[in-house]
């Protein structure tokens, strides 16, 4: 029924190689792309993606395309899966992003927007390393009509 | 690469914004100037509203004392106690004037002050706009209605007015008043409904549609009763067959049930035992369905004048107990989804639960032609 199962051999920046079969590597848009166009001779290189990153990609990928899981045990596997450091946080939504998984964008972006929800701004300056380029004036400004919002 | 924290690219930094609800939004436009501009732009604000995820729907109550107070749905399914109400601002603060609330589209409520000031208001952002003048005397009766335009991206106000001509062979003429956000004026269009008559005072909003119960004149002077719909895109109006449930009645309630336009009706003699019906209008096919029966009417009626001149809402809560929510103006009351009996009713001394409308970020004041 199955043909042979198709492997992909993925080169992360740090010279990490991972071999994974092809039907999970196609989750990433962008790997999809590349063997659907052919361009995929023997190794794909991730520029954007470390080794780091890639083992919690696959391992989200593979708990993703596992058979017979239920919803309830995938809704355990990425609450856990979303609990770690926000450095890494960070690194998983610029290698989603980079290999196009809308999935795991979409599930991470929504982690960082629980996490900063109840930040103040300057929190969220240091947060995204955001330079406040107000007067005292101006941020005054705005506090004052959105004054509701900050009580 | 290290562990220091990666600086995200801006789409990235929209995509977390856009998952965030209006009141962290709100503080955070003092972020940054980029910050700011990204959150105030109508772009955001639409994107922002289409995303599923933030919609925070509140129930807004008209207190005795002409004041509002708003809770948020989800603790009324959850906590057995008296919900939690939140005090809001209206746009004018005069007590001994009565406020209607015409409806709510995209967090934007219309706010009626004795049909003298009207007000467009969104009470998450606490802005609002007073609209333009509405000339109109010697009418007998109005009907309303608030809505948006999502061709024109516009928000509108319907007024429709009821006027009496002729000497010995009255008839009826109609005046439409039709409110733009966009251009910040009223347009008046004259002999539009030719014989109808709209039945509810608060035209429902469902899908760019305003719908009223309605009757029409069958030319051999009977009226029967139907449904008269204005889209609010092309401003054309059109009529729906009520549907067809039994030999008696029916009698019957307009509403909506989660986002499609839907009836509940009884169509049995004996009101206190008799089921009650809910009808979903399907898509582009004019056709009813029966989506369930609810148990234990007589509860529902108490709140049901007839003819049915008010209209109800149905909601369901996001992470389904069984439960639904079915929100008539005045009451609340939570049924059990598999038993279809009422659990219990949500009311709150001194005050009327009087529409549920939508967290948003639309600012009254910022959208023009």
């Amino acid at each position: 029924m199955s043909s042979s199962t198709k492997f992909l051999t993925l080169k992360t920046c740090d010279d990490k190689k991972f071999v994974l079969d092809e039907a999970i590597a196609v989750r990433s848009q962008t790997i999809k792309n590349m063997v659907e166009d052919d361009c995929v001779s023997n190794v794909i290189p991730l520029p954007n993606v470390n080794s780091k990153t890639m083992t919690k990609v696959i391992e989200y990928w593979k708990k993703h395309s596992e058979e017979g899981v239920s919803k309830d045990v995938l809704m355990d596997f990425d609450k856990a899966f979303v609990k770690v450091h926000h450095s890494i946080l960070h690194a998983l939504i610029l290698a989603a992003n980079f290999l196009n998984d809308k999935e795991i964008l979409d599930m991470m972006c929504q982690e960082v927007a629980d996490r900063i929800k109840g930040k103040t701004p300057e929190e969220i300056r240091k947060e995204f390393d955001i330079k406040n380029d107000f007067t005292p004036e101006e941020e005054e400004e705005i506090r004052k009509e959105n004054a509701w919002a900050f009580e | 690469m290290s562990d220091s924290v990666s600086v995200l690219p801006h789409e990235i930094i929209v995509q977390i914004l856009l998952r965030l609800p209006p009141k962290s939004l709100l503080e955070f436009m003092c972020v940054s100037k980029s910050w700011h501009q990204l959150i105030s732009s109508p772009n955001f604000v639409n994107t922002h509203l289409k995303l599923t995820v933030n919609h925070t729907h509140r129930v807004i109550f008209s207190g005795r004392n002409r004041n509002f107070k708003s809770c948020s749905v989800p603790p009324v399914f959850y906590n057995e106690q008296l919900v939690e109400l939140f005090d809001v601002d209206s746009p004018v603060d005069i007590p001994f004037i009565s406020a209607w609330i015409v409806g709510s589209a995209n967090g934007l409520i219309c706010l009626c002050y004795q049909d003298d000031k009207k007000f467009l208001w969104n009470p998450t952002i606490s802005k609002s706009r007073e609209l333009p003048k509405l000339e109109a005397t010697g009418y007998f009766d109005c009907r309303r209605g608030f809505g948006y335009d999502e061709l024109h991206d516009d928000y509108k106000v319907v007024f429709v007015h009821f006027y009496y001509v002729g000497g010995n062979n009255t008839s009826l003429r109609t005046v439409v008043n039709i409110y733009s956000l966009r251009n910040d004026s009223w347009r008046t269009l004259h002999d539009q409904l030719q014989d109808t008559f709209l039945i509810n005072s608060l035209g429902k909003f469902v899908n760019g549609k305003l719908y009223w119960n309605s009757t029409i004149g069958t030319g051999n002077g009977g009226r029967n009763l139907c449904i008269t719909s204005l889209d609010l895109a092309d401003e054309t109006w059109g009529t729906l067959e009520l549907p067809n449930c039994g030999k008696v009645g029916p009698n019957y309630m307009m509403g909506v049930v989660g986002s499609d336009l839907s009836l509940i009706c009884d169509c049995h003699l004996d009101s206190t035992t008799s089921d009650l019906w809910i009808m979903k209008h399907c898509g582009v096919n004019v056709s009813w369905t029966k989506l369930f029966t609810i148990n234990c009417a007589r509860y529902a009626w108490l709140y049901m004048p007839c003819p049915p001149t008010t209209t109800f809402s149905i909601q369901f809560p996001q992470q389904n107990n069984g439960e639904l929510f079915l929100f008539l103006r005045s009451a609340i009351m939570i049924y059990d989804c598999s038993t279809r009996q009422l659990k219990r009713t949500v009311a709150v001394e001194g005050y009327n639960a009087t529409e549920i409308y939508v967290e948003s970020l639309v600012n009254p004041l910022t959208i023009s032609g």
